[in-house]
């Protein structure tokens, strides 16, 4: 028995689902023109492809599977660029000389003006959540892209560490630098801005 | 320990990618410093928020009528090959 709902209807798939898949790939890419650019090329993958769509789910779900391989490939890309900028090793330093002290008796211990402290509100629901949400974005705009890939590719998409590592060609041990990376970047961000 | 080791070897733990020292130096160092607890509770609110996040359906940003417009005439021509 063949559901009425699991027929594609390319005709529609713009009013139905362009702002469907152009929020979900903005909570993962926060940024409209490439979020603009992988929703149409899902669609045009989809027409391509829609000999290979099955009926097994719905065209909804079917489009959104096309969009997270399009998200993936993009971060990948990315990955593939910035291959050099991020594991400067000067760079890096830097980076870690903000948050831990580098000599004496506190060498590797958190600075004091880095240190975690409360977050100034709560987590809730309802407005404040959309308020969040977009300082939360916003943050993960600011990664650099290799761990703002690996944070989303993550704890977005619940690909496996694995996964992410073989996708973005990236070794186990960089993929735990850029990871610690991303969770000392993105919780100061929302510490300074989540008020 | 340090809080920089700490604070990178967390993430692995959750995996269960650390030796048993290294399991043990960890709790250790979490016992006596507040900031490394304070930052690994932290870091697994945010977690959950981008996992809800992910999971919202919320249509927050609609797409502008100029892009889909062009998408609508991109996809035509696609279908009347």
């Amino acid at each position: 028995m063949s559901a009425p709902e699991n027929i594609l209807q390319p005709e529609h798939w713009i009013d139905r689902y362009s702002d469907i898949l152009f929020n979900y790939t903005l909570t993962r890419i926060n940024k409209r023109e490439v979020a603009e650019d992988l929703v149409q090329e899902t669609f045009l993958s989809a027409l391509k492809g829609k000999d290979s769509f099955l009926g097994n789910a719905s065209e909804k779900t079917w489009l959104i599977a096309i969009l997270k391989r399009k998200i993936i490939d993009y971060y990948r890309k990315k990955s593939t660029q910035n291959e050099l900028s991020v594991f400067d090793k000067d760079t890096k330093d830097d980076f870690m000389n903000h948050f831990f002290d580098k000599e004496g008796l506190s060498n590797g211990h958190w600075t004091g003006t880095a240190g975690p402290a409360g977050f100034r509100r709560d987590f809730e629901t309802g407005v404040e959540s959309d308020e969040f949400n977009s300082i939360l974005k916003n943050c993960l705009g600011k990664l650099p892209e290799k761990a703002n890939a690996v944070f989303v590719l993550k704890n977005m998409e619940d690909l496996t560490t694995e996964e992410i590592c073989k996708e973005l060609g990236i070794s186990a041990s960089n993929y735990w630098v850029l990871m610690h990376r991303a969770k000392l970047q993105l919780r100061e961000c929302i510490e300074k801005n989540w008020k | 320990m340090t809080c920089r080791e700490a604070t990178y070897l967390h993430e692995q733990k959750k995996e269960g990618k650390l030796t048993f020292g290294q399991r043990l130096s960890l709790s250790f160092h979490l016992l006596y410093c507040h900031l490394c607890r304070l930052f690994v509770k932290q870091a697994e609110q945010l977690e959950q928020q981008a996992k809800n996040l992910a999971g919202a359906q919320q249509i927050n940003n609609p797409m502008d009528t100029s892009a889909k417009e062009k998408m609508r005439e991109a996809l035509a021509r696609e279908m009347n090959r």
